[in-house]
């Protein structure tokens, strides 16, 4: 009943506003002012109200609401029944006050001071929690002594929620740059003025929050030399930003210089016109990495020499065995440049007689888990082909499967060459040493079966003749082995000489002597051009003269001359020489016959019989006196061989 | 008996086989000359060829046969000898008859002789 009351009442002074406003229109008719009747009239003046999309309110200084526009009940989805003549404080809220609303409203009443701007944060029966800016103002009703609020409101929330979110994503940003490992500054001016920096880049410096504001060469002086300054202006000027990836940059940390190196961005800052106003600075410190891709790279190039100073030839080739490394010693090797030596197929260079060899090697090596281990033909720049002893490895990744290969070359040939030359010399010393024991045998089984024959006269068995010759070849068995002897003596570097001063012409002379007293068919040419005593071991130089007689028979088939000479050889040596008139020795082997084993081959190997080191031996005898031993051949035409001694040889 | 050509180089060998086989009652010529071989063996209207493998300047395989291409001597009797190991093959393949290793017994030689001149 008294809410009824209560708006009986408000519709009175509703009437009496209208009816005011009325007389005012009419006052201002009267006054004969040019305003159009309609404009005053308050229908049109309730029908602004109603269009106005602001809500409005309009209270009595008891903060009932007398009037509230459409917007009023579209916004707080109210209506008129239910709000009309109802107090605003517990239509709003059963508190009394909202956030110090009542006290403003009792300001404009009391003190007729306006409402402004003032924002409201409620929890609404219909609509929920919003914000609300709030203005409002008194208005004086001239008839009756009471004042009216005219409230205007304005729904905020949206730029509220806004205003909170963008806040709150700041302070997010600011605690991202401040906590971040990364270092970050942001560089402000011309003179790249320090605006942020945060606590990691505030570290690397060594610095503390007083940077702020100082221009960043004045905070580190020390990198403006190191081109950091340039790359800045750039940066500024060109609106471009730049990166770096590993850059050494020198530190003054304490006074004490240091090393680091950094991944960095400097990022142009724009300003909303697109000025650039400053450079951002985002960099990662990388010394850890950096340092050890440094090492990594030192040692792989240690690696690389250490490979490519090895005499050893090694590739690594894929899975399909494509080649994609090898060593300098390959290079040298083939004669190829890297280029070429990957592009080519690796089967080129092995010799076409064991390409089956290696692809089967290969595949016992993938079935049976075994390394490849094997000696092969590989040719060289020159098209030769020498002896390697070859391994190679399969890398697997860990599903074991392989993904490369390596192979490592050894080159074997003069070893594969000496092997030759020993099996050779071996086959050749059973051979020389069977070749007297088969006369004695005979000459021995010879007599015993004359010696057993009872009609045999004692008297009539050559007992003499035949025991000369067994002692012949018995000579001819121990100066064989006395070879051997030698030789061996010589690897041990063993072989002694006993120097003493002899006439080198009779010496000459004696073996000659001996040798056309064992052998009567030859035909010896003594000529001495030269005379003179020499100090060396007699009984050696005798060996190498009949050494090279020996040779000069055994090597003339045709022919049994032999020509000697002694002559005085240039810078104080006296040298002789032995000449045939045999098969000779080609330009090739020239150079190959003081070597160890090495026979004269004629049309097929092991043409020749006789010891391969009687040259050998003479060449190290004439080396040890100081002297030189060469010959002088021509194939068909026969060969001259010398040897020189000094003849102050002490 | 037959009439017996030695080629040898080695002097002292031609001798002790050359005693031996007379001592034995054959004829025998010996030779260190193998590029004589079929002179020789013309000459001297030989029977058997006691041949070395090594001979200075020539393979007595090749001397063995350059006889084997001559319809005059294609069924020679020719024994080859060496003191090499594992020659017996290759002196076969170039046509001797018999292989002697060196060194032999005496007994075994008479006995080769006289199965290949036997066998011709």
């Amino acid at each position: 009943m008294q809410k009824d009351l209560r708006i009986k009442e408000l519709e009175e002074e509703l009437e009496n506003l209208k009816d005011q406003e009325n007389q005012t229109s009419e006052f201002r008719n009267k006054e004969g002012n040019n305003i159009n009747s309609e404009l005053n009239s308050i229908e049109f003046t309730n029908s602004i109200i109603e269009n106005i999309q602001a809500p409005l309110l309009l209270l009595n200084n008891h903060f009932e609401i007398i009037h509230a526009n459409r917007a009023f009940y579209k916004t707080f989805q109210t209506t008129k029944e239910e709000i009309e003549g109802r107090d605003i404080f517990k239509i709003w809220s059963h508190e009394e006050n909202i956030t110090g609303l009542k006290d403003k409203l009792k300001c404009i009443i009391s003190e007729n001071l306006q409402l402004s701007n003032f924002e409201i944060n409620q929890s609404f029966e219909n609509i929920g929690e919003k914000w609300f800016k709030i203005n409002g103002s008194k208005i004086q009703n001239p008839q009756k002594s009471s004042d009216y609020i005219l409230l205007t409101l304005e729904d905020i929330s949206v730029q509220k929620k806004n205003e909170e979110n963008l806040k709150s994503n700041e302070e997010l940003l600011q605690e991202m740059i401040y906590s971040s490992t990364s270092l970050i500054a942001l560089l402000k001016g011309p003179e790249f003025i320090i605006e942020i920096a945060n606590d990691a880049m505030k570290n690397m410096w060594g610095k503390g929050p007083d940077v702020i504001g100082k221009p960043v060469f004045q905070v580190v002086p020390e990198v403006e030399e190191q081109g950091i300054k340039e790359l800045l202006e750039e940066v500024y000027q060109t609106c471009k930003p730049y990166h770096a990836k590993e850059r050494p940059v020198y530190h003054n940390v304490n006074g004490e210089i240091i090393k680091s190196y950094f991944d960095f961005t400097y990022q142009p800052h724009c300003n909303a016109d697109g000025k650039v106003v400053g450079v951002g600075v985002i960099a990662q410190d990388v010394t850890q990495q950096a340092i050890l891709n440094e090492r990594i790279k030192a040692s792989e190039k240690e690696f690389r020499e250490m490979l490519d100073f090895m005499p050893h030839r090694i590739t690594v080739t894929d899975k399909d065995g494509n080649t994609k490394y090898c060593n300098q010693s390959w290079l040298d090797y083939s004669g190829c440049t890297l280029t070429e030596f990957l592009e080519r197929d690796s089967s080129e260079f092995t010799h076409p007689d064991e390409r089956e060899k290696i692809e089967k090697a290969g595949e016992d090596c993938l079935s049976n888990e075994e390394d490849l281990y094997m000696e092969l033909r590989i040719k060289d720049k020159h098209g030769k082909y020498r002896w390697h002893l070859c391994r190679g490895i399969p890398i697997r990744n860990e599903n074991n499967e392989i993904i490369s290969w390596i192979t490592s070359s050894t080159e074997i040939h003069k070893l594969k060459e000496e092997e030759k030359r020993k099996e050779d010399f071996l086959k050749l010393v059973s051979h020389e040493l069977k070749t007297p024991v088969t006369s004695i045998k005979g000459y021995v089984q010879l007599l015993l079966s004359m010696l057993h024959q009872e009609n045999t006269p004692d008297n009539s068995v050559p007992v003499k003749p035949y025991l000369q010759r067994i002692e012949n070849q018995v000579e001819r068995l121990i100066r064989l082995i006395a070879e051997m002897l030698d030789l061996s003596r010589i690897e041990q570097n063993e072989l002694e000489l006993r120097k003493d001063e002899f006439n080198l012409n009779k010496q000459v002379e004696e073996i000659v002597e001996d040798l056309i007293y064992s052998n009567k068919e030859i035909d010896i040419h003594l000529q001495h051009d030269f005379e003179c005593n020499v100090k060396a071991d007699r009984d050696r130089i005798g060996q190498v003269i009949i050494n090279f007689v020996t040779n000069a028979l055994k090597y003339s088939p045709n022919s049994k001359r032999v020509d000697i000479r002694i002559f005085e050889e240039k810078e104080n040596y006296v040298a002789i020489s032995v000449k045939d008139y045999g098969i000779g020795i080609d330009e090739k082997e020239q150079q190959q016959i003081f070597k160890r084993f090495y026979r004269i081959s004629g049309n097929k190997d092991e043409t020749y019989s006789g010891f391969g080191i009687g040259l050998y031996l003479s060449n190290e005898i004439i080396e040890r006196h100081k002297g030189k031993i060469k010959v002088n051949s021509e194939i068909g035409k026969g060969s001259e061989f010398i040897f020189t001694l000094p003849l102050n040889n002490n | 008996m037959a009439k017996i050509l030695i080629v040898d180089d080695d002097q002292t060998i031609g001798f002790m086989l050359r005693d031996i086989l007379e001592f034995n009652g054959h004829e025998v010529v010996v030779s260190q000359e193998p590029k004589k071989t079929k002179e020789n063996i013309r000459d001297n209207n030989i029977e058997l060829v006691l041949l070395d493998k090594l001979i200075s300047g020539v393979d007595g395989t090749d001397v063995c046969a350059d006889l084997r291409k001559d319809d005059e001597f294609v069924d020679l009797p020719v024994i080859m000898m060496s003191a090499l190991h594992n020659v017996d093959e290759i002196c076969k393949e170039a046509g001797a008859t018999e292989f002697l290793s060196k060194p032999f017994d005496m007994e075994t030689l008479n006995s080769l002789v006289t199965e290949v001149l036997k066998n011709h």
